[in-house]
């Protein structure tokens, strides 16, 4: 099972979110969907400089590896403002229902 | 192979998530697949976006998912049963395959509403009178009422395609409660 | 109609497939192996330059604050954003704080009783989290989820709207100005005393507060506009 990495499933979930994106009629199903989206970039961030046998990056370094700082202090902000964008299209989402009793991106029923 | 599980577990869940037909369904799916998601950030010593993910993915999103989902159509479905004493998971699950798994499938489905049934024993009046449902399916002795109002265009389309939401059942009368002459008609 | 819907369908899947393919193509065959520079300068010296035990906060605290502050104003517009959609007909009626008509829900005796127990320590670990998040893993966007499910929680047992949106939401403002200011004065015109080991734990701890409380305020404001859209 080695080609089982967290990139390729971080880009398999993207595709995964991509395909819903495109597929589903329900605007929550295709917000849903781009938090899918999102969650893949953040694993594919995470695990892209992973060594086996590291350890989190907190205090004096001793003889095991540190693992990459960088994309953790990255995702956190990502993750952040991904509820921002989802609370923000969840809004809007909600406005229209209430205004023009969308709640599918088609009224075509087949 | 911890780490093989987890992946293919996120795969799943996320695959779940995307081609699952009911919201609410679809949103708990989200849930499990933001925690496993915390666990293999966790694996992957990544424990400060771990704790993000557990708190904002799982907590914060779900929360407002659901609240949205609240405000999306739910068509309200009643169904009685006058002649069990009891009304246990037991009758509920004799109806599964012929009523309740096809009705639901086809509102998902077709016309893209979100169902939600209701199960009881009391007197059908009463229920009529306190409650406000969109469809009441009745059963008594081995006649099956359905109950509804003909300007809901859902209802006409059940309506019409009854051979494919209701199976088993052959003696079928349908009445439209806001009209005075009592439509009978065998689907 | 159904036949060019079917053959959309196909080009659909065809087209997600294929990227898939494309991607992990390209990814799995590429071979190059690429210096860390940034990875080896923020893991070399950082408890001696920044104060911070734990590396992430150093980096978002200190090397890279930018990232922090435009986050931060990210969150801010995403909030004014869903205010002002969610009363974009309604205001003076709708955005009122309300006294009367405080009501008990329905709910189970269990629910209510175990949440009342729970509550302070949920607190407790967000504040706890906030706080420890230059020592270990944590800091103020973490707390500062933790604190807004708290306030779920509490929504739990007292379904009530009595919270004053608008004092938040100017808490919520001027907690931004600090955070633009704060580092803006440490970091980078350096106004720092001779000894830095404690003023550097002591802008570790008050730039972890402030971006925790403003996280707070930010997700409870949009949490209470969710639950108390146009009247439930």
């Amino acid at each position: 099972m080695d080609f089982i990495t967290g990139e390729i499933v971080g880009i398999l979930l993207f595709f995964i979110g991509l395909y819903g994106l495109m597929t589903k009629k329900s605007i929550i199903k295709t917000i849903m969907s781009m938090s899918i989206m999102e969650s893949g970039i953040y694993l594919f961030y995470v695990t892209i400089n992973y060594v086996p046998g590291s350890v989190p990056p907190i205090g004096q370094q001793g003889d095991a590896p540190f693992v990459d700082p960088v994309p953790s202090a990255l995702m956190i902000t990502a993750i952040v403002i991904g509820i921002g964008v989802t609370a923000i299209g969840l809004t809007m989402f909600m406005h229209y229902k209430q205004k023009h009793g969308i709640t599918h991106w088609s009224r075509n029923r087949n | 192979m911890f780490q093989t599980f987890l992946l293919i577990a996120l795969l799943v869940f996320a695959t779940f998530s995307v081609f699952s037909d009911n919201i609410k369904r679809s949103v708990i799916y989200l849930g499990v697949f933001s925690l496993i998601m915390a666990v293999t950030y966790l694996h992957y010593n990544a424990p400060d976006v771990a704790l993000a993910e557990a708190a904002i993915g799982v907590g914060l999103s779900t929360v407002m998912y659901l609240v949205a989902t609240k405000k999306v159509s739910v068509y309200d479905i009643c169904y009685v049963n006058e002649d069990v004493e009891i009304f246990n998971d037991d009758s509920i699950t004799e109806i599964m395959n012929s009523v309740v798994r096809p009705l639901e499938k086809f509102l998902e489905r077709t016309e893209e509403v979100e169902p939600q049934l209701a199960y009881t024993n009391h007197e059908i009046e009463k229920i009529m009178r306190e409650d406000n449902h969109d469809m009441f399916i009745h059963r008594k002795n081995n006649l099956t009422y359905i109950y509804g109002e003909s300007t809901d265009a859902v209802f006409q389309d059940i309506i019409a395609n009854l051979n494919d939401v209701i199976t088993d059942i052959t003696d079928i009368r349908v009445i439209y409660r806001d009209e005075v002459t009592l439509d009978d008609g065998n689907a | 109609m159904t036949e060019t819907h079917k053959i959309i369908d196909i080009v659909r899947i065809l087209f997600a497939v294929l990227g898939a393919f494309v991607v992990l193509f390209l990814f799995l065959n590429h071979a190059e192996q690429i210096d860390t520079p940034l990875f080896d300068y923020f893991t070399s010296d950082f408890i001696a330059e920044t104060g911070a035990q734990n590396s992430v906060a150093a980096i978002y605290l200190n090397y890279r604050v930018f990232d922090t502050l435009f986050e931060a104003l990210m969150l801010m517009v995403s909030v004014m954003e869903v205010i002002n959609v969610s009363w974009a007909n309604k205001h003076a009626e709708q955005y009122r704080y309300e006294e009367d008509e405080l009501n008990r829900k329905n709910n189970s005796e269990i629910v209510i009783r175990m949440v009342g127990i729970i509550y302070p320590f949920v607190i407790l670990i967000g504040l706890y989290v906030i706080i420890n998040g230059h020592v270990s893993p944590g800091g103020g966007f973490q707390g500062g989820a933790i604190l807004a499910t708290a306030l779920i929680t509490r929504y739990l047992v007292y379904p009530n709207f009595d919270l004053d949106l608008h004092v938040l939401e100017k808490i919520e403002k001027l907690l931004f100005l600090s955070i633009v200011t704060t580092p803006v004065l440490y970091v980078f015109m350096q106004l720092q005393p001779a000894n830095t080991d404690l003023s550097n734990q002591i802008y570790m701890i008050l730039m972890n507060s402030l971006i925790g409380l403003k996280v707070f305020s930010g997700l409870s404001i949009i949490f209470y506009r969710f639950v108390f859209y146009e009247g439930r």
